[in-house]
């Protein structure tokens, strides 16, 4: 609703508004530690229109495990839809949803992507992209961002998606077709910030199609055993039709200082990303 | 109808009758019997509730409060090293104010591994919240934690439970316990009920952020909560020794043995309770006037029990199997600051499962009576039981 | 709900981080002679100040709480909303 604490041209809080559109009612959430925990504003208020459980960084998937357990005891029919930043998905909050995953629970999980611990000012998660500036890499990140859809899938879940804020009809078709299936489902959604990346708060739905279009942020879906690449990304598969890189990093302040080298490397990163992906999509056909 | 089990089996059998719904549980010793126990009941169709069989103590107390949050009864069990990997979900779940039941099974904390019982990791979680009872028996476990879900859930209250009771020697050891049947029980458990529940019915969010003046009025209102608990508390323990077993006297939160008349007074929790009233029988044949006042309830704790229980004794001897290490014994600690005597000694002693029995009470409390007759029954002290001849500990004053 | 008990708990409502409309230093002005209807501004905007009027399916903007952050003048096909200044 209305009024929340959110920054201007907060991604994640179109993300949020794209969810009820996705998934209607009959859900709550459980908000993990993040920025997300702030946006609802202040007592007597919340500004998520949802019955909401705010939970400790780590809580999120066991939390909804309970729930999602308690309202089949109950009879009643309501989905936990987890809702967790990337540090409390990639970092701390990781061995809660691995056993979530792997008990299958029923609930979706989605992971609001802005690639750093943003609340608390902008430090570097296992989700930061190398090259990236974060206030605890200000020489820039040496690593590459964990791989979080891939291991997801390796979980053997029933539904792994990925999705871009730059992308509504995309996401929220994704969101749908979650809501239909049982079981553990994972959607992961990048959400670009315009104070952590450095771009204007204007540009936010823009940067995050330009991640798309420069094949950085693959979109698809990974439904009982099959991958589908989304529309959105087909291009990606060949690599001559490619938007270039730098068109993406160019944009954002947080690259400012990455190196030709670091460019190389995260290339190379995409590019690998890209054959697993094509691999994983041949095997099956 | 008695049966002999041990503390675990008998903590199954009460969750059992209490018809929890949801329970979330993850191993650890010395608690382990009581989840194989609910395991076992769920596999033969004894119990319907769901298991969440978690990754962690942390998810463990998450998953529970999350099924509680969505309006079941819920109930779990830990002890140790899971209830300090527990403690901030711990904390979370006092914070939401949704009845919760948890038992303790009591166990000594690393490095190094020890796997003996301690009282350290149950007192440690006395600031957080919760409503907690400790055991000195299997049949107290069961008790308590039947009263704990008709405690919890008290309109006056709702706050979460937890039980403790004394690793192995509780959880492990078979006594006779008495179980009352399913109607008993249920004359005296009402159905499920809790302050709010999270669902789309009524949507409301629990736990965003609150101003200082708004938080500052929620912790009191749980602090305010735990001191009206006292008469929940004797007012459940009445109708539990009425409606579903009259065993143990449940009418006061503390007990007491043979104190009234004596002059001095040791205070202790747990099942060491019963070796110390045999050394109480053994010293009063001498003629030492010595009794006990047993703490069941460290949370609410009854500051009107502990002054009049004390009150007119010559000395008190706190007796703690506990530490706040360069400090003193908790349950020391709790009873300096309700009551003030001229001579009230600290005992540190159990610690790490040193054995602790009649003969080494005999010498302890024989030890502080003379010293109280020489107005010199002060103070804190570490006491190793008779075998150990010397203790060598190195320490930097040795050095000098 | 007990009144007399106080718990950690909220209720939906607007304006729970207060009148963000203060916030703004530019605001957005749509153009209705050149809004085509899209929706697009309505799609991306963060904060649900973008309204669509019943009456011809054109947008216009909840000033009450827009933030200001353009994003809905930067997604407009066919420009139709300019950010103009609030001083």
């Amino acid at each position: 609703m209305s009024g929340t604490s959110a920054c201007p041209g907060c991604p994640e809080n179109m993300a949020m508004r794209m969810l009820g559109m996705g998934l209607g009612k009959d859900i709550a959430l459980i908000v993990v530690a993040g920025c997300s925990s702030v946006i609802q504003g202040l007592a007597p208020k919340n500004s998520y229109n949802y019955p909401v459980v705010n939970i400790a960084f780590a809580a999120g998937p066991a939390t909804a495990s309970g729930m999602a357990r308690a309202y089949k005891a109950r009879n009643r029919n309501v989905v936990p839809v987890v809702w967790a930043g990337d540090g409390g998905t990639a970092d701390i909050g990781f061995a809660s949803l691995s056993g979530a995953a792997e008990r299958n629970e029923d609930i979706i999980y989605v992971v609001v992507d802005n690639e750093a611990y943003m609340n608390t000012g902008g430090h570097k998660s296992g989700s930061t992209p190398l090259g990236a500036y974060t206030l605890t890499t200000p020489e820039g990140k040496k690593q590459n961002k964990k791989n979080l859809p891939f291991i997801m899938i390796e979980h053997n879940i029933p539904y792994v998606a990925t999705a871009s804020v730059g992308y509504p009809h995309d996401y929220i078709e994704k969101l749908r077709k979650a809501k239909q299936i049982s079981g553990f489902r994972y959607i992961h959604v990048l959400t670009p910030d315009p104070y952590g990346w450095m771009f204007d708060p204007s540009r936010t739905a823009e940067v995050a199609k330009l991640a798309v279009q420069t094949c950085y942020w693959p979109l698809f879906e990974y439904e009982n055993g099959k991958l589908k690449i989304s529309d959105e990304s087909l291009h990606c598969l060949d690599k001559r039709t490619r938007r270039p890189l730098r068109d993406f990093l160019s944009v954002q302040g947080r690259f400012k200082r990455i190196t030709e080298e670091e460019v190389k490397m995260l290339e190379n990163y995409i590019d690998s990303l890209w054959e697993k992906l094509m691999k994983l999509y041949e095997n099956q056909s | 109808m008695m049966r002999i089990l041990t503390g675990n089996e008998a903590i199954a059998q009460a969750v059992k009758l209490s018809k929890v719904k949801v329970s979330a549980i993850y191993p650890i010793t010395p608690q382990t019997g009581i989840i194989e126990e609910l395991a076992r009941l769920k596999s033969e169709g004894e119990i319907d509730a769901e298991i969440i069989r978690v990754e962690s103590e942390h998810s463990a107390m998450a998953a529970t409060l999350g099924a509680a949050l969505a309006g079941v009864r819920v109930f779990t069990a830990t002890g140790s090293q899971g209830l300090f990997y527990m403690h901030e979900m711990v904390w979370w779940t006092a914070g939401t104010r949704i009845p919760v039941v948890m038992v303790v099974g009591s166990r000594a904390l690393g490095p190094p591994w020890n796997l003996w019982n301690e009282h350290t990791d149950f007192m440690n979680e006395r600031d957080s919240g919760w409503l907690m009872a400790y055991a000195s028996t299997p049949q107290e476990a069961f008790d308590l934690v039947v009263q704990a879900f008709r405690i919890s859930e008290d309109d006056r209250v709702f706050l979460p439970m937890m039980v403790g009771m004394d690793g192995f020697i509780l959880s492990h050891s078979k006594t006779n316990v008495y179980l009352p049947t399913q109607e008993e029980v249920d004359s005296f458990l009402p159905p499920r009920r809790q302050p709010y529940i999270i669902d789309p019915q009524e949507a409301v969010g629990m736990g965003n952020i609150f101003p200082p003046l708004e938080y500052m009025k929620l912790r009191q209102s749980i602090d305010s909560s735990i001191k009206s608990s006292v008469e929940v508390i004797k007012e459940v323990g009445i109708e539990y020794n009425k409606k579903v077993s009259p065993i143990i006297n449940y009418s006061t939160l503390n007990t007491t043995y043979r104190l009234e008349d004596a002059d001095y007074a040791v205070v202790l929790m747990g099942a060491w309770a019963g070796d110390a009233m045999e050394a109480i029988d053994e010293l009063r044949r001498k003629g030492i006037n010595i009794g006990l006042l047993r703490i069941r309830y460290v949370r609410p704790w009854a500051d009107d029990e502990v002054i009049s229980a004390l009150k007119d004794k010559k000395a008190v001897l706190v007796v703690d199997r506990a530490a706040s290490l360069g400090r003193a014994g908790p349950l020391y600690m709790e009873v300096a600051s309700t009551t003030h005597l001229d001579q009230m000694e600290n005992v540190i002693t159990g610690i790490g499962g040193v054995s602790i029995g009649k003969e080494e009470f005999i010498k302890m409390f024989s030890e502080f009576v003379e010293e109280a007759k020489r107005g010199k029954a002060n103070g804190v002290k570490w006491f190793y039981p008779q075998e150990v001849e010397k203790v060598e500990l190195r320490v930097p004053k040795d050095l000098e | 709900m007990l009144k007399y008990q106080y718990y950690p708990i909220t209720v939906p409502d607007r304006g729970a981080g207060g009148k963000t409309g203060n916030w703004r230093v530019v605001r957005p002005l749509v153009n209705k002679s050149k809004c085509i209807g899209c929706k697009a501004c309505f799609m991306f905007c963060p904060e649900d100040t973008i309204k669509i009027d019943e009456s011809d399916g054109k947008v216009y903007v909840d000033y009450d709480y827009c933030k200001g952050c353009g994003v809905c003048s930067n997604v407009c096909p066919v420009k139709a909303i300019e950010m103009v200044s609030e001083a």
